[in-house]
């Protein structure tokens, strides 16, 4: 249930910006989540709008978005993505290729310790894409 | 009526400080140089802080040799436990310990510095310490992404560590600079002899000149202090130093 803690700090986030743009209400939330991260779109966007009513937020519009999650070896310079290679690595994390509480669920940022890069071995490569989770844009009105 | 589209904002920085919120005070331990003894310090630091009643927590920021479990004496691989509010610290010895090593276990850690800084936004922003009198933080060693990382969130005071020797000195001197540009407070250098050399008056002479602080605070040899501190038993032989750090700190 990592997604309730996510959930819980983007409500935190939308409060403190609407107290310091002194904003009348928020409309819209748009979030991009990287493949690599894991995690439950439904339950996020559940969990998002239980913590709406509950923090007194109203209305508002959660956009998830999911983007592929892609990595350039900084070593031999070849590229490839989760997609290709998350079954290998969960298995080894998780027993099986269903995703479980893994530390790379938890920290993304962690990967460089659990995988290599699959045509040199090397661990020194950079995520190109689909980081993680992403508070892309927050749409705020201010009356008068 | 004004619609506005706001960008470039992270979540984990506003939950770092939500969670902070019921932390009275961090003290950060650091050092130019590594080998010098930090996590020995906050290990010592921390027992002995619980002994006095004080609600410790002790995050473990060296994420290359995150070391406080092993130092207190929890040798297996534990793996991180979950709350619903996010990561739950190991007790031990009744200190709540955040530390890299139950993400990622006894495996090496190659990262690059970006990455790093995003790890440690997780722990601030995912550890759930509840309430805690004083959070210490087992900083590694250096100048980099770590420390400004860290010192960015959290501003409470920051003791210097040092062993006696003339290179451990030169660079700590460097350090104190580092922080004190950054206004930190420093209310004692403490000069862990674990090495177990006479301590050179001159370099002693060298190290007030240049590190204008309240205290110095040597910490003696002590062969069976490994042992005594995988068992949480803080040995007779330091606890005089230590309770003398702690009046600075508290």
């Amino acid at each position: 249930m990592h997604e309730y803690s996510i959930a819980e700090g983007i409500i935190l986030t939308i409060k403190s910006i609407m107290k310091e743009e002194r904003l009348d209400e928020v409309s819209e939330v748009i979030i991009s989540v990287g493949d690599l991260a894991q995690i439950d779109r439904e339950v996020l966007l559940d969990l998002l709008k239980i913590l709406s009513s509950e923090y007194g937020l109203g209305d508002v519009k959660y956009v998830i978005n999911s983007e592929e999650t892609t990595f350039k070896c900084n070593y031999c310079g070849y590229s490839w993505s989760w997609s290709s290679i998350r079954d290998v690595i969960l298995k080894d994390l998780c027993g099986d290729v269903i995703e479980c509480d893994n530390p790379i669920h938890f920290i993304p940022d962690l990967i460089n310790v659990f995988m290599k890069c699959p045509r040199c071995g090397s661990q020194d490569y950079s995520i190109l894409t689909g980081y993680d989770v992403r508070l892309v844009g927050i749409k705020g009105v201010r009356h008068g | 009526m004004v619609e506005t589209n706001f960008r470039g904002y992270d979540y984990r920085d506003y939950m770092i400080l939500d969670r902070l919120r019921n932390i009275r005070k961090s003290i950060l331990i650091g050092s130019g140089k590594g080998g010098v003894g930090k996590s020995t310090i906050t290990a010592l630091l921390g027992l002995r802080m619980k002994e006095l009643g004080i609600n410790i927590g002790i995050l473990d920021a060296d994420l290359h040799g995150s070391s406080i479990p092993f130092i207190l004496g929890v040798n297996d691989e534990v793996g991180i436990k979950e709350v619903k509010e996010g990561f739950k610290p190991l007790e031990i010895h009744g200190i709540k310990i955040m530390s890299l090593r139950m993400f990622v276990g006894s495996r090496p850690v190659p990262l690059r510095g970006d990455r790093k800084k995003e790890i440690l936004k997780y722990l601030l922003s995912m550890t759930v310490w509840n309430s805690l009198d004083y959070l210490l933080v087992d900083l590694p060693p250096g100048m980099g992404d770590e420390q400004l990382t860290l010192m960015r969130y959290l501003r409470g005071p920051h003791i210097v560590t040092t062993i006696p020797t003339k290179t451990s000195i030169d660079v700590s001197i460097r350090y104190f600079k580092f922080i004190s540009n950054l206004g930190f407070n420093i209310p004692a250098i403490v000069i862990n002899n674990l090495v177990n050399s006479n301590i050179n008056d001159d370099l002693l002479i060298k190290l007030q000149k240049s590190v204008p602080v309240g205290k110095y605070i040597i910490i003696p040899y002590c062969s069976e202090l490994e042992e005594s501190l995988n068992t949480g038993i803080i040995p007779k032989v330091v606890i005089k130093s230590i309770d003398e750090l702690i009046k600075y700190l508290i």
